[in-house]
C-alpha cells in the first residue's frame, strides 16, 4: 500500500461528502421544484376566479369580458399571462389581449366545477395551464345552461429562472461547504499526522546516532508503538553486547588453555617437538585472535550511537602512557571536540587503538594525533609518528597482511590489517603515508 | 618482592606461580577477585597480576577497590580479551600494564620487573649506585664491574634495599616484603643476611653502601647515578 494517507482519507471523504452532498442538492431542488410549482398553481388558481369573477353572461347565450381584467398582465401582449374561455365544444369565445395570436386547447375531459392543472413542455419553452369548468345557469328563460372552460395559462420562464436562480445559489453554496470541509479535514489530518512524522524523524535520529532513544511523548495510539520501537532499538543493542561478551568469553576459554600449553612448552625449551608445537599453539593463537577480532568488529549498527572521538582518544592515550611508560614518549594532540563517530565505542577504540599502538611501538620520540570534524557527520584521523616509518612498496602488504590468518606472519603487524577491515566496515577509508616527522601517517576518513 | 597473583585456572595458576617463585618473587596466591582483595589490602605488595576473567569479582572490579583502598601497588592485567575497549576499561581502572594470553613468561617476567622498577622510580634495568650495579634482568650484582656471587635471598634483598636506595626500610618491611605469609619470619634472619651482604659487597669497608639505623631499620647510602 503506497502514497499518503492524507490523500487516501481525503479521497474517500471526498466520495462521501460529493455522494451526500449530491443527494443532498437532489433533494432540496425537488422540493424547491415542487413548492415553486404548488405556489404557481395557486396562483394561476385564484387569477381564473378572478377572471370567472368578472366574467359577464348576458342572456343570449354568450360571455363578455370586461377591458378592465383583474391582472395587468393580462393585457399586454407578450406578457407570459394569458387566458381564454372557450365554450363547451371547444370554440374559442374570448382571450385576452396577452395572447394575441395564441390559442391553447383546455385539458381534456373536464368536469364542470372540476380545476385542471397541467404543465406542457414544448420544444421552445412549456407552460403551466390551469382550466376551470363551470357551467353557467343565467336563470333565464328558455336558455339552457352552458358549459364554458376557463383556461389560464403562464409561460414556464419565470418559474425557469426562479429554479436555476435557486439552483445557483445551491451550488455556490453547496461548493463553498464542500471546500471549506475538505480544507478542514486536510488541517485536522496534518495536526493528527503530525506526531507520526515527528516519530519518523525521532527514529532516524536514531538510526543516525543523533538520539540515543526515540522519546515517550506521543499521543496515546503511538505511545505503544513508539515503546516497541525503543524495545526493539534495546534489544538490538542488547544482542550485539551479549554477542560481544560471548565473543570474550569464547576468547576467554580458548586462550587460557594456550596460556597453559605455552607456558608448559617454554619448561622443557630444546626439543624438536616442543619447538614444533610451540609453533603450532602461536599460529592458533593468530587465528584465534584475527578471527574473534574480526568477527567482534561490529561494523555499521543500525541502532548504534554516535561517539564523541576527543574523549576515547584520550582515554586511548593515557592508557598507552602507562603501557610504554618507559619509553617517554610524548603525545602531540589535536582533537576537534565536535567530532563523532557513527558506531560503537568499542569499534572505533579497536581502530585507533591499533593505530596508536603502531606508531607508539615505532615512535622514537613523538607520537602526532589531529581529529578533525569534516562536515555534518564526517571525520578525519590522522596518526603520525617520528619512527622509521615503511617503505611505500610496503603499504598494501601492511594492510593486507593477516586477512587470511594463514598468510599472518607470527604475531607481527596485523593491527593495521585489523583497522582496514573496521574501517571498510564502517565506509570509511584508511591511506598510508610518510609523515612530516618522518615516521608512518595513517590518514582514516569517514 | 611481594607478588600478588590473582588467577582462577588451577594449572596457569600453579606455572605462574612457579615462574615468578624461581625469579625471586614471594608469591601470594588468589583464585578469584575476593581472595585477591583481601591479598592486595592486607600484605604489602610489590607488584599484581590479575587476570581479568575471574569468579566472585571480576578483575577490573578488583583493581577498582584496590586503588579506591588506597593500594597504589603496579599491577599487570593478564587478559584473553585483547580488544582495546578491554584494554582501556582495565588501564583506566588503575592498571599499568597489560598482556594478553598466550603469553611468554619472559615477557610477563620483563614487564614486572619494569613495573617493579619504575614505581620504585627507576627506569632503566641495570640499577646503578656509585660502583655497585645491579642487573635486574640477569639478576646479576657487579661491584666496579666485577660480578658478584650472591644467593638467592641475597639478591632479594640487596634488590629491595637499592630499589629503595635513600629510604629507610625497617626490618619487618623487608620480612614483608621477601617471605610470603607462611613463612616463620624472624628478624634476626634478616641481620644475619644483611651482615653477609655487607662482607660480599664491600669486603674493605671503604664503601659502606647499607647503613643501619639503630631501631629503624636499614638504608642504601650511595645515590643513585642514574635512574
Amino acid at each position: 500500500m503506497k502514497g499518503s494517507l492524507i490523500t487516501r482519507v481525503l479521497g474517500a471523504a471526498g466520495v462521501v461528502l460529493v455522494f451526500f452532498l449530491g443527494v443532498t442538492i437532489i433533494a432540496l431542488d425537488i422540493a424547491f421544484r415542487s413548492a415553486a410549482e404548488r405556489a404557481t398553481r395557486d396562483r394561476l388558481q385564484i387569477q381564473v376566479l378572478a377572471l370567472l369573477a368578472v366574467a359577464d353572461f348576458p342572456d343570449d347565450n354568450g360571455i363578455q369580458m370586461p377591458m378592465q381584467l383583474p391582472e395587468a398582465r393580462f393585457s399586454h401582449p407578450g406578457s407570459g399571462l394569458y387566458a381564454q374561455v372557450l365554450d363547451a365544444s371547444g370554440q374559442l369565445l374570448w382571450r385576452s389581449p396577452s395572447a394575441v395570436a395564441l390559442e391553447f386547447s383546455p385539458p381534456s375531459r373536464m368536469q364542470p366545477g372540476e380545476t385542471v392543472f397541467q404543465r406542457d413542455v414544448y420544444a421552445d419553452g412549456g407552460v403551466f395551464r390551469i382550466g376551470l369548468t363551470v357551467l353557467w345557469d343565467t336563470g333565464a328563460e328558455g336558455v339552457e345552461p352552458a358549459l364554458y372552460h376557463f383556461l389560464v395559462v403562464e409561460s414556464l420562464d419565470s418559474y425557469l429562472a426562479q429554479v436555476g436562480r435557486f439552483r445557483a445559489n445551491l451550488f455556490w453554496w453547496f461548493g463553498l461547504v464542500f471546500a471549506a470541509l475538505i480544507i478542514a479535514q486536510l488541517v485536522i489530518l496534518r495536526r493528527m499526522l503530525r506526531p507520526l512524522r515527528d516519530l519518523a524523524g525521532e527514529v532516524a535520529a536514531v538510526e543516525s546516532g543523533r538520539q540515543d532513544l526515540v522519546r515517550d511523548a506521543y499521543p496515546r495510539e503511538l505511545s505503544r508503538l513508539a515503546g516497541n520501537l525503543n524495545a526493539l532499538i534495546r534489544n538490538e543493542r542488547g544482542h550485539l553486547e551479549r554477542y560481544r561478551n560471548t565473543l570474550g568469553d569464547l576468547a576467554h576459554s580458548l586462550k587460557t588453555p594456550l596460556a597453559v600449553i605455552q607456558i608448559a612448552l617454554e619448561e622443557k625449551q630444546g626439543s624438536d617437538q616442543s619447538h614444533l608445537i610451540g609453533k603450532q599453539v602461536e599460529r592458533m593463537n593468530e587465528i584465534v585472535r584475527y578471527q574473534l577480532q574480526r568477527a567482534s568488529a561490529v561494523g555499521n549498527e543500525t541502532f548504534g550511537r554516535a561517539v564523541v572521538i576527543a574523549p576515547q582518544v584520550a582515554d586511548l592515550i593515557h592508557s598507552l602512557e602507562k603501557v610504554y611508560a618507559s619509553r617517554h614518549l610524548s603525545f602531540d594532540m589535536e582533537l576537534d571536540a565536535g567530532a563523532v563517530f557513527l558506531g560503537s565505542r568499542g569499534d572505533l577504540l579497536e581502530m585507533m587503538g591499533n593505530i596508536l599502538d603502531n606508531a607508539c611501538k615505532w615512535a622514537k620520540s613523538t607520537v602526532r594525533v589531529c581529529v578533525i570534524a569534516r562536515g555534518e557527520r564526517g571525520v578525519e584521523l590522522v596518526i603520525e609518528d617520528d619512527g622509521p616509518g615503511i617503505a611505500s612498496q610496503q603499504y598494501e602488504l601492511v594492510l593486507n597482511r593477516g586477512t587470511r590468518a594463514d598468510e599472518s606472519v607470527g604475531g607481527q603487524g596485523i593491527g593495521l590489517a585489523v583497522v582496514r577491515d573496521l574501517v571498510q566496515q564502517h565506509g570509511g577509508t584508511i591511506t598510508l603515508s610518510r609523515s612530516e616527522l618522518q615516521g608512518l601517517k595513517v590518514v582514516v576518513v569517514f | 618482592m611481594r607478588v600478588l597473583l590473582v588467577e582462577d585456572e588451577a594449572t596457569l595458576r600453579e606455572q605462574l606461580r612457579d615462574a615468578l617463585k624461581d625469579s625471586g618473587y614471594t608469591v601470594d596466591v588468589a583464585v578469584d577477585g575476593e581472595e585477591g582483595l583481601y591479598f592486595g589490602t592486607e600484605y604489602p605488595m610489590d607488584v599484581g597480576v590479575v587476570d581479568l576473567g575471574l569468579p566472585k569479582l571480576n578483575g577490573i572490579e578488583l583493581i577498582r577497590q584496590l586503588r579506591g583502598a588506597g593500594r597504589s601497588f603496579p599491577i599487570l592485567i593478564l587478559t584473553a580479551r585483547d580488544r582495546w575497549q578491554d584494554k582501556v576499561e582495565g588501564l583506566g581502572a588503575g592498571a599499568d600494564d597489560y598482556l594478553v594470553k598466550p603469553f611468554h613468561v619472559e615477557e610477563l617476567m620483563a614487564r614486572l620487573n619494569a613495573l617493579v622498577r619504575r614505581s620504585a622510580g627507576w627506569s632503566q634495568p641495570v640499577l646503578r649506585c656509585g660502583p655497585i650495579e645491579v642487573d635486574t634482568a640477569a639478576q646479576q650484582v657487579r661491584v666496579n664491574s666485577s660480578e658478584i656471587e650472591l644467593t638467592s635471598f641475597e639478591y632479594r634483598v640487596l634488590q629491595y634495599l637499592i630499589l629503595h636506595a635513600g629510604e629507610v626500610v625497617s626490618k619487618t618491611e623487608l620480612t614483608e616484603h621477601l617471605y610470603d605469609q607462611d613463612h616463620d619470619r624472624d628478624s634476626n634472619v634478616i641481620e644475619v643476611f644483611v651482615a653477609r651482604l655487607r662482607k660480599k659487597l664491600d669486603p674493605e669497608g671503604t664503601l659502606v653502601p647499607i647503613e643501619t639505623m639503630r631501631g629503624r631499620g636499614y638504608r642504601f647510602t650511595i645515590e643513585r647515578s642514574d635512574t
